[in-house]
């Protein structure tokens, strides 16, 4: 909530949406809070992404962690990305999902779509992701963190959708 | 400006994974402009999330370019990100 709240309202499909930092990204799911360190992949828990968090989701349900644009969706569905005033978000569902291209994954959005934050924006198949034998857990990175000055996981164990989980400062 | 052509062999295609490796390698070369250009749409390095908006295909060619004070060093650790990830 800020004072551009108004903005966003009125503006057209093509106005930026604004953010007042330090800004608050939700949790895209409902399930069991991950610190970046416990994330079971170097890739993630080493920052290669950026500065990220997971949810170990209860449901297979990924919903918008702030309002945006979506910037790209992998053809595999698995991730998704989303573009705020400067922010560049991957929401990346499952470790080494890539693999399962596609199956057991289904996207609500396109590419280029505003999106308010908890839209959902994908489903996919628990039992399937864990039959293949990977994580479900749902990872959100802010791939460009280097040009913030913190970005910090605010969560600790469960959490619903749109709780509020990572803090990024300018 | 230094530059090579690449065909992608991973099956998989520069998804989440290696365009990170890719960035995180691109940021060692701060003096130098590294892109990957696919079918006429070029991106930075750098930038993971405009790498991964390429859709880089296992059979895609690509073209790495190096430009600036370390294109030299930087062209060398292209190719050997590529050709022992891509």
């Amino acid at each position: 909530m800020g004072i551009f709240d108004f903005m966003k309202e009125k503006g057209s499909a093509e106005t930026q949406e604004t953010v007042a930092y330090p800004a608050v990204l939700g949790a895209v799911s409902k399930g069991r809070f991950v610190s970046m360190d416990q994330i079971p992949d170097e890739v993630f828990s080493g920052g290669v992404l950026g500065t990220c968090c997971g949810i170990e989701p209860d449901e297979g349900k990924v919903y918008a962690p702030i309002s945006g644009k979506i910037s790209q969706i992998a053809d595999t569905l698995h991730a998704v990305g989303i573009e705020v005033a400067g922010m560049e978000l991957l929401i990346h569902v499952g470790i080494d999902t890539v693999e399962m291209n596609g199956k057991g994954f289904k996207t609500m959005v396109k590419q280029g779509q505003n999106v308010k934050k908890g839209d959902l924006l994908l489903t996919m198949d628990l039992d399937m992701i864990n039959k293949a034998g990977h994580s479900t857990t749902v990872v959100m990175a802010v791939t460009n963190s280097d040009e913030f000055s913190a970005v910090e996981g605010i969560a600790d164990g469960p959490v619903n959708v749109g709780d509020d989980v990572l803090r990024v400062s300018k | 400006m230094k530059q090579f052509e690449f065909t992608i062999t991973d099956p998989l295609g520069i998804h989440a994974r290696p365009a990170g490796q890719l960035a995180k390698t691109a940021k060692e070369y701060a003096d130098t402009v590294i892109t990957v250009t696919k079918e006429g749409n070029t991106a930075k390095a750098s930038q993971l999330m405009k790498i991964m908006s390429l859709c880089v295909k296992q059979g895609d060619v690509v073209v790495v370019s190096a430009e600036g004070a370390s294109e030299d060093a930087a062209i060398e650790a292209m190719k050997t990100f590529f050709e022992n990830n891509m």
